[in-house]
């Protein structure tokens, strides 16, 4: 075995001081390809992993609700989750109409919640001291306030101290009823209808564009009041664990203490997302192994005119009494290092790549003139990239198995050939 | 003291196909060469000679009868049991050499005697000692492009030593070398022979009926049949 590994590495580089200018073809094709692969796979997975994080921030770990739609006793809840070791806080949430002036925004989510929920179980006191958020005015909602984001804002043209109001989908279809045999009905009450003006308290930004740019926060009870239920109520319970990604335990746990209410994880919630990310990222490994195929068959290819140059020498080699599984292992071998080294190489190549990625990226923006990763369709500023120890084995492993059979099917055909052939070539 | 029988050919038939066409290239040879003899081949282009050696050292196989070295029948031999025979019990000298391009003339020499089973530290000294012999020690380094075709042929011969076979088959070991360096590499094949007088056959196919001077046996190849000259 030790001859053949010999032998391998020598025909890789049969100068004394240089590469042989077929293996640095081959190796650059297999760097290539490994480089692509780890680069938009770690790409992949620091936006999952961004996008994961992100969600955590700005979305409750679980969420409980009723399949009614009201909780009537929410603090029955946030004490059996308080007792389970998370914490929990109620919340009034729906869909409204902000009406700016004459202006209409629809796909408004408003959140009502207790200021000091919103300080401390969705923490925004802490992520503004640490910088996690970006605020300004004050977190609360005296006198009918509410926060709403600079997306918004800045849409909009509106500033703190400036009046907002809010349309309720709930409250105006409760003012239409459908009366039997076809046609509806306004309410009494519709000619009195008027939607609720509130005073911009606060300004923030999260960086997660599609929160940024829909959800605004006001008091659960001006927002139940909005909603047409009773003070208390509320639409959902929202918790959060110690560890979200770890929280299966007391989900369970919960569910068993609170069985009526349904228990939604924030994976759960984001599922498709998530889903369609994990799909993504497999369908770039598929795509992209063709890549390493192709440096692949050019190993097998220069494999081929190697050996028909080597035809002589491979038949001085077997009349020396080299065997054929010495043979097809010289050219399998050199198929294999081809492919292990260049993995390396596409490993580091890769990791610098993606350590400078940010750099390049503006580079490449400068020069095509155009922002290449706008924070508008995706929720980040920078590109996030996160290189998982299990992929880079995975793509190491692929690329050097797929250029080991590459060099199979040349190292046969050498096998195969009779030494009084081979030698009289 | 009677003489052992190393090569024995009996009835040897082989040929070769040319498209549709089969040219019988050796019609019924027959030969047989003690251990310690050195037989010389002679015969014209075409006549067979690499063929037949090419049987004798088990790179062919032949078409019909029978092949025996060392007591062994080679048609009774699987590719790989071939393969280490000729590592075992047989050297071979060519013409062009066929030394391996991206080795040194010392990991030439040594690959015989690992692909033989040697360790790389005894090769690698009974590599220096045979190079010391054919006076290549200053070139051991050097690879075979950067010598001249005598030096390449001592490293040949040095291969061919290495692992000590009882049989050397030599392909017109001369055939590319000028006169005088032709017969300084026959004077080193003659000195290294007689190292081992009693142990060793060579048989050696040559153009040049000058070098038969050397041998114990000459016999010529004409019509597909061996004949003693």
């Amino acid at each position: 075995m030790r001859t053949e590994i010999f032998l391998a590495l020598r025909h890789l580089r049969p100068r004394r001081s240089a590469v042989s200018l077929i293996t640095v073809t081959s190796l650059l094709g297999v760097i290539l390809g490994v480089t692509v692969l780890l680069v938009v796979l770690a790409v992949m997975t620091g936006f999952t992993e961004r996008m994961k994080r992100k969600l955590v921030e700005t979305q409750a770990h679980f969420q409980i609700d009723d399949r009614s739609y009201v909780i009537d006793d929410p603090g029955k809840i946030v004490a059996a989750v308080k007792k389970a070791g998370g914490r929990a806080c109620p919340v009034m949430q729906g869909p409204v109409l902000a009406q700016i002036g004459s202006h209409l925004a629809p796909g408004i989510v408003l959140f009502g919640i207790n200021s000091e929920d919103l300080k401390k179980q969705f923490e925004w006191e802490g992520m503004i001291r640490e910088k996690r958020l970006s605020f300004e005015g004050t977190l609360s909602f005296e006198g009918k306030g509410i926060i709403i984001s600079r997306e918004i804002a800045s849409h909009w043209n509106l500033g703190i101290g400036d009046k907002i109001m809010i349309h309720s989908a709930r409250k105006l279809a409760g003012l239409v009823t459908f009366v039997k045999g076809g046609g509806v009905k306004l309410d009494d009450r519709a000619s009195a209808y008027l939607p609720t003006e509130f005073t911009i308290r606060g300004l923030y930004e999260v960086g997660k564009y599609d929160f940024d740019r829909s959800v605004v926060f006001c008091d659960i009870d001006t927002a139940a009041e909005l909603f047409n239920f009773d003070w208390g109520c509320a639409s959902a319970v929202l918790g959060w664990s110690a560890d979200p990604f770890d929280q299966e335990k007391l989900l369970a746990h919960l569910r068993r203490e609170l069985g009526r209410y349904r228990i939604v994880s924030w994976e759960e919630k984001n599922q498709q997302l998530l889903g369609v990310l994990a799909v993504e990222k497999r369908m770039m490994f598929f795509l992209l192994i063709f890549i390493v195929l192709v440096a692949a068959f050019s190993i097998a290819n220069t494999l081929i005119t190697s050996i028909y140059q080597k035809t002589r020498e491979i038949g001085m080699l077997k009349a020396l009494g080299m065997t054929d599984r010495g043979v097809t292992l010289v050219f399998v071998l050199q198929g294999f290092f081809i492919g292990l080294i260049g993995s390396v190489g596409g490993v580091i190549t890769g990791s610098l790549v993606i350590a400078f990625r940010n750099d390049i990226l503006k580079i490449a923006s400068k020069i095509s003139g155009s922002e290449l990763f706008p924070r508008r369709f995706y929720y980040f500023s920078d590109l996030p990239a996160m290189i998982v120890p299990e992929d880079v084995i995975f793509i190491v492993v692929s690329s050097v198995l797929l250029c080991t059979l590459g060099a199979l099917l040349p190292a046969l055909r050498a096998a195969r050939m009779d030494p009084a052939d081979a030698l009289r070539y | 003291m009677s003489e052992k029988t190393l090569v024995r050919l009996q009835n040897v038939r082989h040929g070769y196909a040319i498209g549709k066409t089969r040219v019988e290239v050796l019609r019924g040879v027959n030969f047989e060469l003690a251990e310690n003899k050195w037989c010389c081949i002679v015969g014209a282009s075409g006549s067979g000679k690499t063929t037949l050696l090419n049987l004798i050292g088990g790179l062919e196989r032949c078409d019909s009868g029978v092949i025996e070295v060392g007591g062994r029948n080679l048609s009774d031999m699987g590719r790989g049991e071939s393969a280490r025979f000729r590592a075992r019990t047989v050297g071979f000298i060519f013409q062009s050499y066929c030394l391996l391009p991206e080795l040194s003339v010392r990991e030439n020499v040594m690959m015989a005697a690992r692909l033989n089973g040697a360790g790389a530290r005894e090769a690698g000294e009974k590599a220096d000692e045979l190079l010391e012999k054919v006076g290549l020690s200053h070139r051991r380094m050097h690879r075979p492009a950067e010598l001249s075709g005598g030096e390449q042929q001592r490293a040949a011969v040095a291969r061919a030593l290495i692992n000590d076979p009882p049989l050397l088959l030599a392909d017109e070991p001369t055939g590319n070398l000028d006169e005088e360096t032709g017969a300084a590499i026959m004077e080193l094949f003659q000195s290294l022979y007689e190292e081992r007088r009693n142990s060793r056959a060579i048989i050696m196919i040559t153009h040049n009926p000058a070098l038969c001077k050397f041998a114990d046996v000459t016999m010529e190849l004409t019509g597909g049949k061996l004949r003693k000259r």
